[in-house]
């Protein structure tokens, strides 16, 4: 099972790259593909800070740790807009 | 009622008699409408008509406080003004960061209200009791920055704060705003509301202190909070507001070349990535704040050498995209020029970008402008910004604003993007149709922030379809709401989710500071400040008519990136507006009904007629 992940905007600041591609071989938790972008990176993207969208669509902050990942997906990383 | 937050006192100064009058405020007005923006707004209610003229005598500056401006909390930075624009026509809220509003709490007061004219330019010196009205015509052709410096000597107190006007004020633009240690009240032409009454600056120094009701725990709360907002904010303190510009134009979004397209060819140069790499300099941070997201950036090479200042989203949106410009030198250069001459920036690129698009269309000559002015010319951009600061030749029309060209140019108005004649933000309606919504109903005009930022909402939550219909009137509303209260505390919106003030209200700072719950009735003291700006408004004139978009929105899908084929057609937004009017208890008019004002405490507005 392959995620695409993208880094939009200051994100690949943080991450020091503009995507990834993760392999796993079995459905994963949100959490877990975000564990291993810590440890691939050493940055933590961490809620209230981030924001994430699966494909596409918002992931609210409280809602990160519920997602089971079953299929091929496109995870997108970007900081949590607060207003401007 | 209160046993802290709260000075209980007004200073008001007549510049045509000279009468300086400290008056007591009745605590119920912080009870219905908690301080800042909402006790701006009543006091403009009661004190200026439907027929004031905005550059009167009889206009006001109405300059309020909250209960956490000035704390030992995080970023309790903010004040309000109200007045009426003369940009708009209308009433005008705005808010600005800086040390000008905790500085009048130091020295005792809650609120300033200057009215009246003086006879000659004058400044007004605020040192904790003594309050004088002084001299100031050597300074008042001066430059803002200029500014500062002199009258901290004139007033022999270096630690004071000043918030002042610079020479586009005084010159006639109606883009003037008012300049606060570097921030600003940007929008509407505050500034030359200021000149009207001969008035350069205001200079405040107070060393007192602001009672608080538990002021130990306050102090550890703070600590808290501050730390909350340091790690919650990462990005803000990297790149500020700037970071949204890729990632706004990574969704099609990013109004460009006057709001023809959302997405900009020049982008990779004007983000806040490139900035950081190649002009950031530091970190600047208002009074308290943790997360210091203001970026002063300085340009190092080329035809801007030497220029400083600090773009924000919204300034490199409309001297960016807005004016297809990718030069990011020449944003900065435009920027530092509106804050020496005190022009709003948002307002003064947006305008660019439409003559831009009117000289491109032949309907600006070169000989009209006096210059070539094609979207894409950083150079030209910035030579107009110039002429605009100092109301020549063809900078003093685009400096009056839109109900100004409009008048002159009609065959122009197509190419205006404005709600009530402000300025368009740096948010693209056809590809976020709540801010569109947003920008139609905000109680200034199309603002992003006072109409209700719903790109959050949209984007990141999974509740809304950014391109969807329904619900958006309800949920404009609810930030609409959100933002008032919050507009009328005294803290920045950067930080306001670390103390807890969100649409959903918890904590209990407000217990703490004032010794009042005002927790469970935020919610319902911002529909109660929006409503009282909508009455404010209707007796202005504004009807349902008012609340609508330019055709560009309405009319001509967006041609290219991923909202490509989408516009918000009188269909659809006349779908929205009924539902935010039905959310908000107003008639199919826009009118707020009786029974909503009786269930919100606004009786008094009703007797009144």
């Amino acid at each position: 099972m392959r995620i695409a992940v993208r880094y939009l905007g200051p994100a690949s600041s943080f991450s020091n790259t503009a995507s990834d591609v993760l392999e796993f071989d079995r459905p994963v938790s949100l959490q877990q593909v975000l564990d291993t972008i810590t440890a691939r990176h050493n940055y933590n993207f961490t809620p209230p800070a981030w924001a994430l969208l699966l494909e596409g669509r918002g992931v609210a902050n409280e809602n990160w740790a519920g997602i089971l990942i079953e299929a091929d997906a496109e995870i997108t990383i970007l900081p949590h807009l607060s207003g401007g | 009622m209160f046993k802290g937050g709260y000075l209980g006192k007004l200073l008001r100064v007549n510049l045509s008699n000279g009468s300086i009058v400290v008056e007591n405020v009745d605590p119920d007005i912080y009870r219905l409408f908690l301080g800042g923006r909402g006790a701006a707004a009543y006091y403009y209610y009661r004190e200026i008509g439907p027929d004031t003229d905005p550059l009167s005598p009889d206009n006001k500056l109405i300059f309020f406080t909250g209960p956490l401006t000035g704390l030992s909390l995080p970023s309790t930075t903010k004040f309000q003004l109200a007045t009426r624009s003369p940009m708009t026509g209308l009433y005008l809220c705005s808010n600005s960061s800086g040390r000008v509003g905790p500085h009048l709490k130091f020295a005792g007061y809650d609120g300033l209200i200057v009215e009246g004219r003086a006879a000659n330019p004058v400044f007004i010196y605020i040192n904790n009791d003594s309050v004088d009205v002084r001299d100031a015509s050597s300074l008042w052709e001066e430059r803002t920055s200029r500014v500062e410096k002199r009258l901290k000597e004139l007033a022999g107190e270096p630690r004071a704060a000043v918030m002042s006007i610079g020479p586009a004020a005084f010159k006639g633009a109606d883009l003037a705003c008012i300049m606060v240690d570097g921030r600003s009240f940007g929008r509407g032409g505050t500034g030359r509301v200021m000149a009207s009454k001969n008035l350069k600056a205001v200079v405040v120094y107070g060393s007192g202190k602001i009672p608080v009701y538990e002021a130990e725990r306050i102090n550890d709360l703070g600590k808290t909070a501050a730390q909350r907002a340091r790690e919650g904010k990462p990005v803000h303190t990297r790149f500020g507001t700037a970071q949204y510009t890729g990632v706004m134009n990574e969704f099609g979004c990013y109004p460009s070349y006057n709001f023809r397209t959302g997405v900009f060819d020049g982008i990779d140069t004007i983000t806040a990535e490139y900035m950081e790499k190649h002009y950031k300099v530091k970190n600047l941070a208002c009074y308290r704040c943790p997360v210091a997201c203001a970026q002063l950036c300085e340009v190092k090479e080329g035809p801007f050498k030497g220029f400083k200042s600090d773009p924000e989203y919204e300034t490199i949106g409309a001297f960016g995209g807005q004016c297809g410009v990718s030069d990011f030198g020449a944003i900065v250069a435009a920027n530092s020029l509106c804050d020496e001459y005190g022009l709003d920036t948002m307002s003064t690129g947006t305008i660019i970008a439409y003559a831009m698009e009117c000289y491109e269309l032949g309907l600006f000559t070169e000989k009209e402008l006096g210059m070539k002015l094609p979207f894409g010319d950083g150079e030209a951009m910035v030579a107009m910004v110039k002429r605009m600061g100092e109301m020549e030749g063809f900078g003093a029309e685009l400096a009056r604003g839109f109900r100004y060209l409009a008048q002159k140019y009609p065959a122009t108005v197509p190419y205006m993007m404005h709600a009530k004649w402000m300025p368009f933000a740096a948010y693209e309606p056809r590809g976020f149709h709540g801010i569109g919504l947003s920008y139609g109903t905000s109680s200034r005009g199309a603002c992003h922030n006072v109409g209700g930022w719903t790109i959050r909402d949209e984007l990141l939550t999974g509740e809304y379809d950014p391109f969807a219909i329904k619900g958006k009137g309800e949920l404009v509303k609810v930030i609409q709401d959100t933002r008032a209260y919050i507009d009328s505390l005294g803290i920045c919106t950067v930080v306001r989710s670390a103390m807890g003030f969100t649409d959903k209200p918890t904590g209990n700072v407000l217990e703490l500071v004032t010794g009042y719950d005002f927790m469970p009735e935020l919610m319902t003291i911002g529909e109660r400040i929006y409503t009282l700006e909508r009455l404010i408004l209707g007796r202005e004139g504004v009807t349902r008519d008012n609340d609508y978009l330019p055709d560009r929105i309405m009319k001509e899908k967006l041609p290219e990136g991923p909202a490509r084929g989408h516009m918000l057609s009188k269909e659809m937004y006349d779908e929205m507006l009924d539902e935010y009017y039905r959310a908000r208890g107003w008639d199919k008019e826009g009118r707020p009904t009786p029974e909503r004002l009786q269930e919100l405490g606004l009786e008094f507005c009703l007797r009144e007629g």
